[in-house]
């Protein structure tokens, strides 16, 4: 797939443009994605998608394939185009949810860390009403934590490429998923408690 | 607590609803043809845009280049001008009459008039062509003197084609010191009125010469030409 890749990136930059409808093909769809579960409407992912696609084209020469997989340098530019998009938007309902969900969130701070065979107990028992739960945990988060959880999780990358795509260092990266998963945890332990209070 | 985020538990749960998510979102938003589409025409018109702007900037260098030509022509053309306007004419004699010992030209009311002649332009050759007025009044000045010498010196008549130059010359060894600073004061008022340089001479008196090109302020003068005065 990478040798693929390098092929048709070096047929684009000879200046077979045609070439780069090949990588849309191939790597559009992890574009979307990323932006997607950042920007709620679906017009502005859409717009968004053809702008960072454009985008990479006309940087394409720039493209370093010793510091990133292509998949993972688009990856990049689309997380950049929703922050920015986020950002320029900051009255917009996903920034103001994300406010939300940090401030909702923010007393998960404050409790006692789990140990980790009891998260990763918790985490990994996929029944549905465990599963209801986690995913209500999960909408709670800003939109860069679900990012994050979903470059790990759905995405697989590696600690690296993550750091990679969202600008940050692979320690932070890992600080964070663990803190994120600790969130996660206590919010399904506090509903199952206050679930079994009320029956 | 760094290592709760690596992948050494399996998370099954978290992997399930985070998929699910996907799959929903993936779903709500599907990557279309459309889309697909509609990036590859924006690249098309991006790279128009670009070939244009590549044709603007060359056309931009182009212009730019030829008004640097232009303005250094213009500049040359300038420096030309105010060279030719700067440059002195050097090519006018001054012209008056010659003073004798008998009639000092500053003690002669009378005398003939001197009349600038800025269009006189000769060297010596073109002048003895075409006489000017002051050889003319020497030449008259030179036959009525041989004429009064001759019953004394027959033999000393004057040569025709020298005249003025032998009368000049002897009038300027003549003239007495004072009258040399009187003939330098009127060249000088004459080239001043005829913004020239003196090029020519009938007295060869070297001195005195010298000191009509010194006090005429000439950068540089043939001093094998003669002054008329």
């Amino acid at each position: 797939m990478e040798d693929n890749d390098k092929e048709i990136i070096a047929a684009v930059l000879r200046g077979e443009r045609t070439a780069f409808r090949t990588l849309v093909q191939r790597h559009g769809l992890s574009v979307q994605r990323v932006v997607a579960r950042m920007v709620g409407k679906p017009e502005d992912v859409e717009e968004l998608v053809q702008d960072v696609l454009v985008r990479a084209y006309q940087a394409l020469h720039t493209f370093d394939s010793s510091r990133a997989s292509l998949r993972t340098w688009l990856c990049r530019i689309a997380y950049n185009a929703a922050v920015s998009h986020l950002r320029a938007n900051a009255k917009s309902a996903d920034l103001l949810r994300a406010e939300y969900n940090e401030e909702a969130l923010s007393r998960l701070d404050a409790s006692d860390v789990a140990s980790q065979p009891e998260v990763d107990a918790v985490l990994d028992e996929a029944d549905a009403d465990r599963l209801s739960l986690l995913r209500e945990a999960i909408e709670l988060l800003p939109a860069t934590d679900q990012q994050l959880l979903q470059l790990r999780y759905t995405d697989e990358m590696t600690m690296n490429e993550i750091a990679y795509v969202t600008d940050h260092r692979p320690d932070y990266v890992a600080t964070r998923l663990a803190r994120l998963r600790q969130r996660i945890y206590h919010y399904i332990i506090d509903n199952e408690q206050h679930g079994k209070q009320q029956s | 607590m760094n290592n709760m985020g690596n992948n050494n538990h399996s998370d099954r749960a978290l992997r399930s609803a985070l998929s699910t998510m996907d799959d929903e979102l993936r779903a709500r938003m599907p990557m279309t043809a459309d889309i697909e589409q509609r990036v590859m025409q924006r690249i098309e018109v991006s790279s128009a845009r670009s070939r244009r702007l590549v044709w603007y900037r060359r056309i931009a260098a182009i212009g730019a280049v030829a008004a640097v030509i232009a303005g250094l022509a213009v500049v040359m053309g300038n420096r030309e001008e105010q060279t030719v306007a700067v440059a002195p004419v050097r090519q006018v004699a001054v012209v008056t009459e010659p003073a004798t010992p008998a009639e000092p030209l500053t003690q002669k009311p009378d005398a003939p008039a001197i009349e600038p002649t800025p269009h006189i332009a000769a060297p010596r050759q073109k002048a003895s062509s075409k006489p000017i007025p002051a050889e003319a009044v020497l030449n008259e000045r030179l036959a009525m003197n041989a004429s009064s010498d001759a019953a004394d010196e027959p033999s000393n008549t004057p040569d025709e084609s020298e005249p003025a130059v032998e009368a000049a010359a002897v009038t300027a060894e003549v003239l007495p010191e004072a009258e040399r600073a009187a003939l330098i004061t009127l060249a000088r008022q004459r080239a001043r009125q005829a913004e020239c340089v003196i090029i020519d001479a009938i007295i060869q008196h070297q001195a005195m010469q010298q000191k009509l090109l010194e006090n005429c302020s000439i950068d540089s003068c043939d001093q094998n030409r003669y002054i008329y005065i």
